[in-house]
């Protein structure tokens, strides 16, 4: 399929003897270069009077470093002209850069400096205000809200439960203190993957690397979030006045980052029900206009999944798409998808595969979730042979266990509609 | 590669060696502001129908067919074009573009198709209640822009009631290949490509020019509104800037990448880290044919919405007094990269191909728009910068009441 002109990439791995792992994907016909840490601590970490720490410490890192100032760090970042983020999640913290060839070594360098901060008092107070607008700034978008809820009701009272950004009052609470003791726990070499992907060599990012002085903390055991992971059944409800629109979550026991194909299966079965154009619930739900969005996917946790569905419609036509949505749940058992609309869902996740490599960014997002998860390493070629090789039957049996929902949830301005 | 088809239509192709896939952009030049009095929406529920049958194919097959192919694809409208935009591997390019001329050119107007198309429209109106930002940004647009390009583009529910499916079909019938813009990028041979493209669009001969639109000045409206429960103020500036064929245009660019791009921009930096008013602000430049606008967006929570907005004003006043060599510098660096980087995938640079041929009528190739921002001094730029003055016209907010130290509630600065 891809035309011989485009040179192939090549893939390798390593660890350095601090246990820092390296994995690097050389793309020669790329014009830029994506640099990323991948940090093995998120909220599922936090003990409940931590929560949100992982996320307010990944905004501490933009801060004084013990060697530059926060206006430092943010000019030597915008000096290279690259474009840098960061992002928390249940289980990792990641940062990261996309830069011109020549400035990758001094993205890994100023990323290894940033990931461990000075915790100035004057930065941290400062950032604590920040943290609090992000947290109202997801409080006006009731969307972003639901999932939390869906996590709370399915995990509690286990740490991964708990919300990422933390709650107004954990925040609060918080002090630079238990910041620091955190990330003296969780942040060791031991716990992070380097992933670069680009215009790169491999050997000039571990020239790099095995400079960088990662090496302070100590390494400790994970105290929280392993312990035993309830999985509840539950139905939530949270009631938002004045919202125009109920959202609706449903969620199914899902694969874990251990089931590497088990994934991509559930993942082809999201496309086949909650696909924008093209799938069943569009077909039954948007395409008629009873509701405005709706979606199905999977999301992996180390020992975990979901498989969810869900829509967003006006109250007044709720509980029809509810029962569509679990009506359409039904007919892909008994009615599962015939070869033309397997193949078409196949093609498209093939399709989208492809071009979600174009971007050096995309493709190091990929080579360092699937190192820190222990996943295997697969190029372009295998995922796409991985993907064409997945067969209905495979998908059918995973469909076959999508019984009573374990956890439904919804917000918005209705009163008792589960 | 730049051609004009036979019946008018704009056509550029550029090859991308290193990609693996190909994207196209077709503009067609009658957005949501040409929609008539009355009837604001047509627009947007028009576009809603774009995939809802063509050529006797009903949805079903329609759909079918572009999921088989592969295609990735987005129907949008804003003010001034209808765009669609697909994404594929190089080897599909034919089959799409027929299947694209068939959406633009034969549509079905089914009428069940047409209903339901008009009550998804109608929810996606009431959803933007539930997105203060986005609901924030629409009410900005109709204070600010002549009217009416700054009219909401989802349109108005009331008027979208009213809409027939012959409403519909006089509006497609309106698309001309004179006013179209198709643009192609990505791992294909741009001879070869030329032909099909020739041979498929050039019997599309509808005969329409795009209407000049009467623009009136916007009216006046509240400056506050109120979300009572909202949990932050949503804050909108929005100024007079340079449009995009004025000279001053590379350093306006430049100017903007001074005060917002990057975490030690000027906005983020006063703003967000040194008094952490806000999570989110950030300036941008919108274009609509002659009218340049910076807007800057802000949310914060309402007792600290007076300080965010005299701070945005203060950066804004202070741009007059200059940049320094360095921050002038970073400012370059990071708009070469950012083009560089946007170039690497065929979509963006599709997309960024047709913008051109709509605002400069022709292509700018990457270094020429990298060297027209690098070649600006430090001397000519503070020149531009002191006489170039960002002064807001409209400063709105959106959600619960804020007071100003003067008592007055959250009504004026």
């Amino acid at each position: 399929m891809s035309s011989n002109t485009v040179s192939k990439s090549r893939y390798s791995s390593t660890v350095l003897s601090s246990g820092l792992r390296i994995v690097v994907e050389e793309i020669p016909s790329a014009a830029s270069v994506a640099v990323g840490f991948f940090v093995e601590t998120g909220s599922r970490n936090e003990p409940p009077e931590l929560m949100g720490v992982s996320h307010f410490l990944e905004h501490m890192s933009f801060k004084a470093t013990k060697k530059r100032s926060a206006l430092e760090v943010n000019m030597a970042l915008d000096d290279m002209g690259s474009h840098a983020n960061a992002y928390t999640s249940w289980e990792r913290t990641v940062f990261y850069a996309q830069v011109l060839p020549e400035f990758m070594s001094s993205a890994v360098n100023l990323i290894a400096e940033m990931i461990d901060p000075a915790f100035l008092v004057s930065d941290f107070d400062c950032e604590k205000n920040v943290i609090l607008e992000e947290i109202e700034m997801y409080n006006d978008r009731p969307e972003s809200l639901l999932f939390d809820e869906i996590m709370q009701a399915r995990f509690s009272p286990h740490p991964l439960s708990g919300r990422i950004l933390g709650t107004r009052e954990t925040i609060q609470n918080l002090t630079h203190e238990m910041m620091k003791q955190y990330h003296s726990e969780r942040y060791h070499p031991s716990r992070i993957v380097l992933a670069v992907s680009g215009a790169v060599r491999a050997e000039d990012v571990e020239t790099v690397a095995e400079k960088l002085a990662l090496g302070s903390n100590k390494a400790t055991t994970f105290s929280a979030g392993n312990n035993t992971l309830p999985k509840n059944k539950a139905k939530c409800s949270r009631i938002r006045e004045g919202d125009m629109q109920e959202q609706f979550m449903a969620v199914w026991e899902g694969p874990s980052y251990k089931e590497h194909r088990a994934l991509y299966i559930a993942g082809m079965l999201g496309i086949l029900l909650g696909d924008e154009e093209g799938s069943r619930l569009s077909w039954s739900l948007t395409h008629t206009g009873l509701a405005q969005s709706i979606e199905a996917s999977v999301v992996a946790f180390t020992d975990t999944g979901l498989f969810y569905a869900g829509f967003a419609s006006l109250p007044e036509n709720f509980s029809k798409c509810r029962e569509i949505l679990f009506d359409e749940i039904k007919r892909i058992k008994d009615k599962p998808p015939n070869k033309s609309e397997f193949e078409r869902a196949k093609t498209k996740f093939a399709s989208r595969t492809i071009l979600s490599s174009e971007s050096t960014q995309g493709r190091m997002m990929g080579i360092g979730v699937d190192e820190l998860t222990r996943q295997p390493h697969l190029n372009l070629e295998e995922e796409l042979k991985l993907i064409l090789s997945i067969t209905s039957d495979e998908v059918n049996a995973f469909s076959s266990t999508l019984n009573e929902a374990e956890v439904e949830g919804s917000i918005g301005p209705m009163q008792e509609n589960l | 590669m730049i051609r004009k088809l036979s019946n008018g239509m704009t056509v550029a192709v550029e090859k991308m060696p290193n990609a693996k896939s190909a994207s196209f952009t077709i503009l067609l030049q009658r957005g949501a502001a040409y929609d008539p009095e009355g009837k604001a929406g047509l627009t947007a529920v028009m576009a809603e129908m774009l995939s809802r049958g063509c050529a006797g194919k009903n949805a079903v097959e329609l759909i079918s067919e572009l999921d088989s192919l592969g295609i990735e694809r987005s129907f949008d409208c804003s003010a001034e074009y209808v765009s669609l935009s697909a994404s594929l591997l190089p080897d599909k390019l034919d089959r799409a573009l027929n299947l694209f001329f068939d959406i633009i050119t034969k549509p079905n107007c089914d009428q069940n198709e047409f209903k339901q198309s008009v009550e998804l429209s109608i929810q996606s109106i009431l959803a933007i209640e539930d997105n203060p930002a986005e609901k924030l940004m629409n009410e900005l647009g109709l204070r600010f822009f002549p009217y009416p390009l700054g009219r909401p583009v989802k349109g108005i529910i009331s008027e979208i009631k009213k809409l027939t499916v012959r409403d519909i079909k006089k509006a497609m019938s309106e698309f001309s290949p004179e006013t179209a813009i198709l643009s192609i990028a990505g791992n294909i041979e741009p001879d070869e490509v030329l032909v099909s493209v020739e041979k498929i669009f050039s019997v599309w001969k509808t005969a329409s020019e795009i209407r000049k639109l009467s623009l009136t000045p916007p009216k006046e409206l509240p400056s506050h509104i109120e979300k009572a429960l909202g949990a932050q103020v949503q804050i909108g500036l929005a100024a007079p800037f340079v449009s995009a064929k004025d000279p001053n245009y590379p350093k306006a660019i430049l100017l903007l990448m001074i005060l917002t791009s990057g975490m030690s921009s000027r906005l983020f930096v006063e703003v967000r880290e040194k008094r952490g008013l806000v999570y989110a602000v950030r300036a941008f430049y919108s274009l609509m044919q002659d009218n340049g606008a910076m807007i800057v967006y802000a949310g914060t929570t309402p007792d600290k919405a007076e300080e965010c907005i005299q701070v945005i004003c203060a950066e804004l006043e202070r741009l007059k007094e200059g940049a320094n060599e360095k921050e002038l510098e970073r400012g370059k660096i990071k708009y070469r990269s950012s083009l560089i980087m946007a170039c690497e995938m065929p979509s963006s640079h599709a997309q960024a191909m047709a913008v051109d041929i709509l605002r400069f009528d022709r292509v700018r190739s990457i270094s020429e728009m990298i060297e027209s921002v690098t070649k600006i001094e430090l001397e000519e730029m503070n020149s531009f910068l002191k006489s170039k003055r960002i002064l807001p016209k409209i400063i709105l907010t959106l959600g619960p009441e804020w007071r100003n130290k003067s008592g007055d509630g959250g009504k004026k600065i």
